[in-house]
């Protein structure tokens, strides 16, 4: 029987640095969610995934958003078997335990709109057949803020079905030496089948037994309430955010071995829910400033029980 | 009614604006309503040749049936062809009974010894059950080109290549099962984990005591009054003493705290505990933190 703590412990001897998003990947994982990941090319977001998959086994699926990418290459599609003269339904990938989505903004909205429906429903249809997907499932997409031509953005209705968004910031110079040590004789090669998909299942039951004391419960919604009306805030987080930082400040307590949730584990939890799901309005860009800055201004203004 | 000049520039704005807006959607309506409606029933794709050689040319037929009455199918899109040409296509529709079947015909010549490959041929359209845009699609189709001066001599060369995929196949079965066993063995022999024991914390020097009154008054109301109000009272008492400012949590005192006392950091642990955890939990923190507290003051006391 594995525990979470060496899935994590196997991808940070993957992943050089980067404890925070490792941490947000297991995490995601033990809640059940789907994780968004923002980063610069070459901060190892795809090699973190693949390293979640492999330790975790199951099937892990890569899909490389493109702008020609059609609903039907994520899903699936309708194929006629010759020999029986009927069409029989060829599942696509997103039929994996794992799904990879590559630059997600990289592809138009029918695209995304088809993959985050079935990250919602966790069911996909196909033709006739509305086939549900494999359990434990989850999505983890990447995306390249800086670089957005040929992008299509996604809209924040979207976006709330991530339960976390990590900004994957470059590594610091020790990191970096021992990323050029150990990647540039070998090819990174993560470990894998550290546990069972039937291990993962039954964190995620666990995490749901984790107790969640009034005060952090209400810590958790007066900090996503704050984000409505804040200022330089065009639009607050949604009710989705503070179910979201509920099932999080869950997983971080199991993560680290409690039966409890505390305070701190919203806070620390409330940049990384709440960032992908408040707009900002102009002024903010007019007065140079920026949305985490502010996320950390409304998490300060919000007294901790 | 405003009949002045002013009043008319505005209807001739507003005009415009209407169709400025009709021109922007018109892409996409036109776009949604180009797939077609279409029950679909087949779509094969198959060669009129199993084996052909370099430069010979053969047919490949995509097969449509259609439930509707149609003259047309222009959403049908090709196979893409590899190691093969295009020599020519033919497109013949047979209105039958139950709707419409469309044939067409791909006359193509190998190029290299090998495998001619054919993508799936495939139409887009809306399912009518179910109203959502669909991609029908064919298999994917190939044909082996080989070097034979006869038809046959490919034929006896596709039984060898066959004996030679049975052989392979065998084999990777061979290969997996050995693994499998590797693993096995490998596993069987895994050292047991050892745990390792971080060595325990010398105790703190023995100091002469600082101001602890805050702290004994709080554990005091706590003792006397038992309450979620009283446990936060102490919890602040105790994390302005590891030196966090007011409002501060737990994160934020071990931080202050840093490795100067951790028998404070161990109190503070178990106060969070007798505040946060669950309800079975609560009552047995509550007295270990009473305990902790008391040794914790003992130890500070002045000496005489």
């Amino acid at each position: 029987v594995s525990t979470p703590h060496e899935v994590r412990d196997a991808l940070a001897r993957t992943i050089v640095g980067q404890r925070e998003v490792v941490d947000a990947l297991v995490m995601g994982l033990l809640a059940d969610g789907h994780v968004l990941l923002e980063g610069m090319p070459g901060v190892a977001k795809t090699l973190a995934c693949r390293a979640l998959a492999g330790a975790v086994g199951g099937i892990f699926k890569r899909v490389q958003f493109t702008p020609d990418l059609l609903p039907s290459d994520i899903i699936g599609t309708r194929v006629f078997d010759q020999r029986s003269g009927e069409f029989v339904t060829v599942r696509g990938p997103l039929f994996a335990n794992i799904v990879l989505a590559d630059e997600i903004n990289r592809a138009p909205a029918k695209v995304q709109s088809a993959l985050l429906e079935g990250m919602q429903e966790r069911r996909a249809t196909i033709g006739p057949d509305t086939l549900p997907l494999p359990r434990p499932f989850a999505v983890l997409a990447t995306m390249n803020p800086f670089d957005a031509d040929g992008t299509y953005a996604l809209p924040l209705a979207q976006l709330d079905r991530f339960l976390l968004n990590v900004r994957v910031g470059y590594p610091s110079r020790e990191d970096e030496r021992a990323i050029v040590d150990r990647f540039s004789a070998a090819a990174a090669e993560p470990e894998r089948d550290v546990a069972t998909l039937a291990d993962v299942e039954r964190w995620q039951v666990d995490v749901r037994a984790v107790h969640l004391n009034d005060r952090v419960r209400d810590y958790a919604v007066d900090l996503v309430r704050a984000t409505r009306g804040a200022r330089y805030v065009a639009s607050g987080a949604s009710p989705r955010a503070a179910l979201a930082l509920a099932i999080l400040a869950r997983a971080r307590a199991y993560l680290d071995g409690r039966s409890f949730a505390v305070p701190d584990d919203v806070r620390e939890l409330a940049p990384g829910v709440l960032r992908h799901r408040v707009a900002f309005d102009y002024r903010l860009a007019i007065d140079g400033g920026d949305g985490d800055t502010v996320l950390a201004e409304i998490v300060a203004s919000v007294p901790a029980p | 009614v405003d009949y002045s000049g002013a009043g008319w520039i505005r209807c001739a704005e507003r005009a415009a604006f209407v169709c400025a807006a009709l021109l922007a959607f018109a892409p996409a309506a036109a776009y949604a309503q180009n797939l077609p409606v279409l029950r679909i029933t087949a779509l094969g794709l198959h060669a009129d040749q199993n084996v052909v050689r370099p430069g010979q040319s053969f047919h490949v037929i995509v097969h449509v049936h259609i439930r509707e009455k149609r003259d047309r199918l222009d959403e049908l899109v090709l196979p893409a062809l590899t190691n093969a040409v295009d020599l020519g296509d033919e497109r013949r529709r047979v209105p039958v009974a139950d709707g419409t079947d469309f044939y067409e015909t791909l006359t193509v010549a190998a190029q290299t010894v090998g495998t001619a490959s054919f993508s799936p041929a495939y139409i887009d359209a809306i399912d009518p059950a179910t109203g959502r845009g669909m991609r029908y699609s064919s298999q994917p189709l190939s044909v082996r080109v080989a070097n034979g001066s006869t038809v046959a001599d490919a034929d006896s060369g596709a039984l060898m290549a066959l004996l030679r995929k049975a052989a392979l196949t065998v084999g990777a079965i061979a290969v997996v099962l050995a693994l499998a066993i590797a693993g096995l063995v490998r596993l069987a022999r895994r050292p047991k984990r050892v745990v390792e024991v971080p060595p325990a914390a010398p105790p703190p020097p023995r100091k002469s005591a600082p101001v602890l009154d805050p702290l004994r008054e709080a554990l005091r109301v706590y003792r006397a009054r038992g309450d979620d109000d009283s446990l936060d009272t102490l919890r602040n008492v105790l994390f302005a003493r590891a030196g966090a400012v007011p409002g501060a949590t737990f994160a934020d005192a071990l931080r202050a705290l840093g490795p100067r006392d951790p028998e404070l950091a161990r109190v503070m642990a178990v106060a969070e505990r007798a505040r946060f955890g669950p309800v079975h939990e609560r009552a047995p923190a509550a007295r270990d933190l009473l305990t902790l507290m008391d040794a914790y003051l003992v130890a500070r006391e002045p000496v005489a």
